[in-house]
C-alpha cells in the first residue's frame, strides 16, 4: 500500500498577518486492493514507480474575505490534478471559508484565480491559517507543528498508507515545517526559507483581492503547459524557482529531497500530480477473458465473494482508529488475503471444472448414506 | 547621600534609589521637568508614518466604479434642491420630500426622522453620563422641530447585522450650495450601491437637518436609533407637531412615494459613519480634503479609519489631505528656530552615524507642531469638531470629510468632476469599511496626529507626560521630611525639663501633622467642587449678557470661599497660624503637590491632552510656591526671582487668565472679552466635557492652595 501526499500551503504577503493557506496533495497507491482485483505481485518495486493508485489531499487553511487568493490556490491545484487524471474520488479537498458565496464577492458563486476572469474555479465541484517558524495555523485558531506534521506521517508510513508522499507547502517560513520530517520516501517542497515571506502575485480590482500567491502561480503555469501523459521530471518543476527565485517569487523555494530514494530527475511530475493507468497488452489476460467466458458459476462465484469479503473487510479496517487494533487486522487480513490467493490459484489449476463439479456429486452421495445411517 | 548609604541594616536597592532621588529632588525636579517639555517639543520628530494595520481594510484594492453617469444624475438633484431656494413658501418640506422621493427611486427603504433638538443646558450632574439619558422636555414649540431623512439600501447577501453611515448636514430652510454638493456626492454612492453585488453591510444615509445645529440632528437621530421604543408613546409625542403641520400638505402628497415608510427604520450596528461636507468658497491651491476626528473629551475614532480615508484621498483620488492647524504656530519664530535646531541636530546625528535616521525638515517640524497643537488643543477642549462627535458616544468610529474644490461650482463640468471625485473617494472607503469582518480594533485609538500620515502614539506621548509629574511625589516626599527634621531639631534645641512623657506625646503629634494640612486642602477641594456647581444657579438667572454671569460666577465664588473659610476652617486656621513656623507650610506644600499629582494622572487616564496642558501649568506653580511672607523678610536676588516667579505662575494659573493669555498670543489682544471665558465655560458644559470638571475641582483648589501660600 503505498500513498502519497502533497502539501501546499499559500501564505500571506503581509508579515503580521494571521490566517493562512495550505493545500495537501496527497496520491496513494493502494497495492492490496490491486493485488486482489488483478491478482497482480504484491510488492511493487520501488524502482518502476508505477502509480496506478494516486490520491490527492488539498487543504486550505484560510478563512476570511481577505484571503480569497488562499482558497483560489487550492481550488486551481484541485482543478489541475483532475486534469491530470486523478479522479474526484481520490481527491479529498478542504477549505476553510466559503469565498464563492462571500457576500462580499462581486461574481456571487464564482471564484477566479486571474484577473481576465478567463477560468471559473468554483465551475466544476469544490480548510484555511497563517505560517510562521515550524507552524501552520488553521483556521485562524488552531496550528499546525512540524513535529505534528512529521508524526502523522511517521505514522501513516509505519501503517504502510504510502510509498511515495510529496508534502507542498505554500506559507511564510514553509521549510521550517518540513525540518522534522524523517520517514523515507518523502519529498517536501515549500514555498519560502525560514524568515522569507511568500508573496501574491497580483491583485485583481474588479474583485477587490489579490487572487493568486506567486508559488502557485508559478506551479499553475507550468502544469497548464503539461498533459497526462507528460514525462516532464519533478526537477523540471522545481529548477526554475531555484534559479529565478528571487524574482519570481520573492522567496526561496525549498526543495528536500533527502529522504527521497530516487533522482527527481528520473520522477515524472505525473506521478504525484497526476494518475496515469498503464494498459498494458498481455497474452495471459486475454487468455483469463477467454477461460472465464466458458468457465462455470462456481468459481465466479467465488472470486465475486473474494472481493465482497475484502470491501466488507476494508470498510471495518477503516472504521477502526485504535493503532493497534488497526495493525492487527492488517495482519490478519494479511493471511486471509494468502489464503483466498491460494484457493484463487488452486481453482484456476484445476482444467476441468465440469468433471470437478461431477465427482463432487458423486461423492456427496455416499457421504449422505453415509450420515443417515449415523443418525439412525 | 551620606545618610542613604550608612543605614543602619542594609536597604534594598530601590529603597535607596528612592531616598537618593528625595535628597536630590531640586535638581531631579529641574532636570525631570525640562525633560518634559523637551520630550513636548519633540514629539513632532518621533511621530511614525501611518499605516494599514487591518489586513481585511485593503483600501484602494478594488477599481472604483462610480461612473460619470452616477455623477451627472447627483448633479441633476443639486440643481433641483438649489432650485427650490429660490421659491417662497414651504420650499423645505418640498426639499425634504425631493430628497426622499429621490432616494426611494433608487430602491432605498426611507423614512423621515422628525426630531427636538436638545437645548444647551448646564446640567451639573450629567457629566460621564450616558448619552440617551436626558429626559426630553415635554413643552416642545413646534417651531424648534428638524426632519432628518434616513435611507436604507439593504446588502443583497449580507446578514443584515452590520451598517455603514453616511452623513450630510443641509439647513433645511435654505440650502446652500456645499451642501448641496455633499447631497449630491451622497446620493452618487447611494445610487451606486444600490447596484452593486458586494455589499457585506448595510448602508445608512442619513441627511441630517441642521437648521439647529449639524450635531444636534445626528446625535437626535442616533439616540433614537438606540434607545427602541415599544409602545406608541414615543411617536405619539413626536406627531403632536406633525399633525398639525401636515393637514394642509397632505392633499398635495404624491401617491408614488412607494418606498418611503412612517416607523422608524434601523440596520445592524454601525461599523463605521462618515460626515461629507463641502467647503461653499473655492480652494487657491488643489482640491482638498481636510479630516476632522475629535470626538467629545479627546476621544479619537480608530486610527486605521484616517489611514485609509488618507490613502484613498491621496493615492487614488489626487485630493490634498489635511488635518487642522493652529496657525498661529506656524507664524511663530520659535517654532522655526526649533525646527531648525532640531534639523542641525538629525544631520549632525547623520554625520556622526548614517544608520540614524534622527530630525526632520524644519518646515516639516513647524508643519507638525502646529498640527499636533490644534490636535492636543481639541483633544483637551474636549468638545468635538464636527457632527461626528455624535457617533462616538455610541463607540462608533466616525470622522468629518471635508472636501473643498479649486474649480467654480458654476460650470458644469467641473461639477461633475468634482462630485465624480468625491464620489469615488467616498465609495474607495466603504467598499474597504465593508471588507471588514469585526470592529475597528487592530490600529491605534489614542494617538495625536502630526499630520494626515503621521501619528504619535500613546507610548511616545505619555513619556512627555510621565516626566513632567515625576517630580511632584518626590519633591512631596522630600518637604515631609525635611520638615520633620527641622522639626526634630527645633525641638532638640529647646531645653525641654520634662521627661520622655511629653517627647512620646510630640512625636505622636508629629506624626499627625500632616492631617491639619490635608484638612486644609480638602477644604479647598470641597470649594472647588462648590464652584463648579454654581453656574447652574448663574444660569437660572434670565437674559443675563456672558461678562455679567462670569462676574457673578467669580463673585458667588469668592464669598462661597469666605464663608467656608469662616465657618470650617477657621478656629484651626488661627490656631495653627499662631504656631506658624517654617516646617508648617512646606508639608501645606507637600499635601497639596500630593493631591495635584493624583489629580492629574487620574486626568491623564480620562484625558491625556488635559492633563498634559494642565501638567505644564500646574507643575511649574506647584515646585516653585514658596511663602510670600518669608521671601519678602530677605531681600536678596534669590527671594526676588523667586517671588517674581511666584506672582507670574500664580497669575498664569488662575483659569481665566490663562484662557486670556493664550487667547491673545493665538489671536491679538483687540479681541478679548471677559465673557467669552463664560461662552467657552458654556460650551464645555454643553459638551459634557471632563476638562470643566477638572479645571474646577483640580485646577482651581491647587491653584487656590499655592496663592494661599
Amino acid at each position: 500500500m503505498s500513498i502519497r501526499i502533497r502539501q501546499k500551503l499559500s501564505m500571506e504577503w503581509k508579515m503580521d498577518s494571521t490566517v493562512v493557506l495550505m493545500l495537501f496533495l496527497l496520491l496513494g497507491l493502494n497495492n492490496f486492493r490491486i493485488c486482489v482485483a488483478f491478482a497482480s505481485p504484491l510488492s511493487s518495486s520501488s524502482e518502476t514507480t508505477m502509480h496506478t493508485n494516486n490520491w490527492a489531499v488539498l487543504v486550505c487553511t484560510s478563512r476570511f474575505w481577505f484571503n480569497y487568493r488562499h482558497m483560489a490556490n487550492t481550488l486551481s491545484l484541485y482543478r489541475t490534478v483532475k486534469r491530470l487524471g486523478i479522479p474526484d474520488e481520490r481527491i479529498i479537498l478542504m477549505l476553510a471559508d466559503d469565498m464563492a458565496c462571500n457576500a462580499r464577492n462581486k461574481y456571487p458563486a464564482q471564484v477566479f484565480n486571474n484577473e481576465n476572469h478567463k477560468l471559473n474555479l468554483y465551475g466544476d465541484n469544490v480548510e484555511v491559517g497563517h505560517g510562521g517558524d515550524e507552524f501552520l495555523k488553521f483556521q485562524d485558531s488552531e496550528e499546525l507543528q512540524s513535529h505534528d506534521l512529521a508524526d502523522a506521517v511517521k505514522q501513516m508510513k509505519e501503517k504502510h498508507r504510502f510509498k511515495e508522499l510529496l508534502i507542498m507547502v505554500d506559507t511564510c517560513q514553509a521549510s521550517t515545517l518540513f525540518s522534522q520530517l524523517q520517514s523515507p520516501g518523502v519529498l517536501a517542497i515549500g514555498s519560502s526559507m525560514k524568515g522569507e515571506n511568500s508573496y501574491s502575485h497580483h491583485l485583481d480590482s474588479d474583485v477587490g483581492v489579490s487572487v493568486v500567491d506567486r508559488f502557485t502561480f508559478y506551479t499553475l503555469a507550468f502544469f497548464e503547459r503539461l498533459n497526462m501523459y507528460d514525462n516532464a521530471s519533478l526537477s523540471r518543476y522545481i529548477e526554475p524557482f531555484q534559479l529565478y527565485d528571487l524574482s519570481m517569487l520573492m522567496s526561496t523555494a525549498h526543495y528536500q529531497t533527502d529522504l527521497y530514494q530516487q533522482h527527481p530527475e528520473e520522477v515524472p511530475v505525473t506521478n504525484f500530480f497526476g494518475s496515469v493507468m498503464e494498459t498494458i497488452h498481455t497474452d495471459s489476460s486475454y487468455k483469463a477473458l477467454s477461460r472465464k467466458s466458458s468457465s462455470d458459476t462456481k468459481i465466479k462465484m467465488s472470486s465475486d465473494l473474494s472481493v465482497h469479503n475484502l470491501e466488507r473487510k476494508m470498510s471495518t479496517d477503516s472504521n477502526i482508529n485504535d493503532q493497534v487494533s488497526g495493525l492487527k487486522t492488517e495482519d490478519q487480513k494479511g493471511v486471509l488475503t494468502c489464503l483466498w490467493n491460494t484457493l484463487d490459484d488452486t481453482i484456476g489449476k484445476i482444467e476441468n471444472a465440469d468433471s470437478l463439479v461431477n465427482y463432487g456429486l458423486f461423492l456427496m452421495l455416499p457421504l449422505l448414506l453415509f450420515a443417515s445411517w449415523l443418525s439412525r | 547621600m551620606a545618610e542613604s548609604e550608612t543605614p543602619r541594616t542594609k536597604q534594598r536597592p530601590i529603597v535607596r534609589l528612592g531616598l537618593f532621588l528625595i535628597s536630590h529632588s531640586l535638581l531631579f525636579s529641574v532636570v525631570c521637568c525640562a525633560a518634559g517639555v523637551v520630550a513636548l517639543l519633540l514629539l513632532p520628530v518621533l511621530a511614525k508614518n501611518t499605516y494599514i494595520s487591518e489586513n481585511a481594510l485593503m483600501p484602494g484594492s478594488a477599481n472604483p466604479m462610480l461612473s460619470g453617469e452616477d455623477a451627472s444624475e447627483a448633479n441633476k438633484l443639486v440643481k433641483e434642491v438649489i432650485a427650490l431656494n429660490s421659491k417662497s413658501g414651504a420650499s423645505g418640506i418640498k426639499r425634504q420630500r425631493l430628497i426622499a422621493q429621490y432616494m426611494s427611486d433608487l430602491g432605498a427603504e426611507v423614512n423621515y426622522h422628525k426630531f427636538h433638538p436638545q437645548g444647551v443646558h448646564f446640567h451639573p450632574l450629567h457629566f460621564f453620563s450616558s448619552p440617551g439619558s436626558g429626559t426630553t422636555e415635554r413643552n416642545i414649540s413646534c417651531s424648534l422641530r428638524g426632519t432628518n431623512i434616513v435611507g436604507i439600501i439593504r446588502a443583497p447577501r449580507g446578514d443584515g447585522k452590520e451598517a455603514i453611515v453616511l452623513v450630510t448636514p443641509y439647513n433645511s430652510v435654505k440650502i446652500n450650495q456645499g451642501e448641496a454638493m455633499s447631497l449630491g456626492i451622497a446620493y452618487s454612492v447611494f445610487s451606486l450601491l444600490t447596484r452593486v453585488t458586494w455589499l457585506a453591510k448595510d448602508i445608512i444615509w442619513l441627511v441630517a437637518d441642521s437648521q439647529h445645529g449639524e450635531y444636534a440632528a445626528v446625535s437626535a437621530w442616533l439616540r433614537d436609533y438606540h434607545t427602541p421604543v415599544f409602545n406608541g408613546l414615543h411617536t405619539i409625542d413626536a406627531e403632536i407637531c406633525v399633525v398639525a403641520n401636515n393637514l394642509h400638505e397632505a392633499k398635495e402628497q404624491p401617491t408614488n412615494e412607494r418606498n418611503i415608510y412612517d416607523g422608524f427604520r434601523r440596520a445592524g450596528t454601525m461599523a463605521a459613519a462618515l460626515v461629507i461636507k463641502v467647503l461653499d468658497r473655492n480652494e487657491q491651491f488643489e482640491d482638498s480634503l481636510s479630516i476632522y476626528a475629535e470626538a467629545s473629551n479627546g476621544q479619537m475614532p480608530n486610527l486605521d479609519l484616517i489611514n485609509i480615508v488618507n490613502y484613498l484621498a491621496v493615492h487614488r483620488q489626487g485630493l490634498r489631505a489635511k488635518v487642522e492647524k493652529m496657525w498661529s504656530v506656524i507664524d511663530s519664530k520659535w517654532v522655526k528656530t526649533l525646527g531648525e535646531l532640531f534639523e542641525s541636530l538629525g544631520q549632525l546625528a547623520r554625520y556622526l552615524n548614517p544608520q540614524w535616521k534622527f530630525g526632520i525638515p524644519a518646515a516639516d517640524y513647524v508643519e507638525g507642531t502646529a498640527t499636533l497643537a490644534s490636535s492636543l488643543y481639541n483633544q483637551a477642549l474636549g468638545v468635538p469638531t464636527g457632527p461626528h462627535g455624535a457617533f462616538r458616544d455610541y463607540q462608533v468610529d466616525a470622522i468629518t470629510l471635508e472636501i473643498s474644490s479649486r474649480a467654480s461650482f458654476d460650470n458644469k463640468n467641473s461639477r461633475n468632476e468634482f462630485l465624480l471625485r468625491g464620489g469615488r473617494l467616498i465609495e474607495g472607503v466603504i467598499r474597504s469599511v465593508n471588507n471588514l469582518l469585526e470592529k475597528f480594533h487592530q490600529s491605534f485609538f489614542l494617538y495625536l496626529l502630526t499630520s494626515p500620515s503621521k501619528f504619535v502614539s500613546v507610548g511616545v506621548y505619555m513619556i512627555a507626560l510621565a516626566l513632567l509629574v515625576a517630580p511632584l511625589p518626590m519633591v512631596a516626599a522630600s518637604l515631609y521630611t525635611d520638615a520633620n527634621k527641622l522639626d526634630s531639631i527645633q525641638r532638640k534645641d529647646k531645653p525641654t525639663a520634662s521627661a520622655s512623657v511629653a517627647e512620646e506625646c510630640d512625636v505622636n503629634l508629629r506624626s499627625w501633622k500632616w492631617v491639619n494640612a490635608a484638612k486644609k486642602v480638602f477644604v479647598l477641594h470641597s470649594w472647588g467642587s462648590v464652584v463648579s456647581l454654581l453656574p447652574y444657579l448663574v444660569c437660572q438667572i434670565p437674559n443675563c449678557s456672558p461678562t455679567a454671569s462670569f462676574l457673578l460666577w467669580v463673585l458667588l465664588s469668592a464669598l462661597s470661599l469666605l464663608i467656608m473659610h469662616l465657618i470650617l476652617a477657621s478656629p484651626f486656621f488661627h490656631a495653627t497660624e499662631s504656631q506658624l513656623h517654617v516646617g508648617e507650610w512646606a508639608i501645606l506644600k507637600s499635601v497639596t503637590i500630593s493631591v495635584a499629582f493624583i489629580g492629574l494622572c487620574l486626568m491623564s487616564v480620562i484625558n491625556f491632552a488635559t492633563a498634559e496642558i494642565g501638567g505644564l501649568l500646574v507643575v511649574p506653580m506647584c515646585l516653585m510656591a514658596h511663602p510670600l511672607k518669608l521671601d519678602l523678610k530677605v531681600w536678596r536676588l534669590k527671594n526676588f526671582l523667586r517671588v517674581a516667579f511666584n506672582i507670574v505662575f500664580v497669575f498664569i494659573g488662575f483659569p481665566p487668565a490663562t484662557f486670556m493669555v493664550l487667547k491673545s498670543t493665538f489671536e491679538g489682544f483687540n479681541s478679548f472679552n471677559v465673557g467669552d471665558f463664560w461662552n467657552w465655560v458654556e460650551s464645555l458644559w454643553a459638551w459634557n466635557s471632563a476638562t470643566y470638571l477638572y479645571i474646577v475641582m483640580v485646577h482651581l483648589p491647587c491653584w487656590t492652595c499655592k496663592s494661599e501660600d
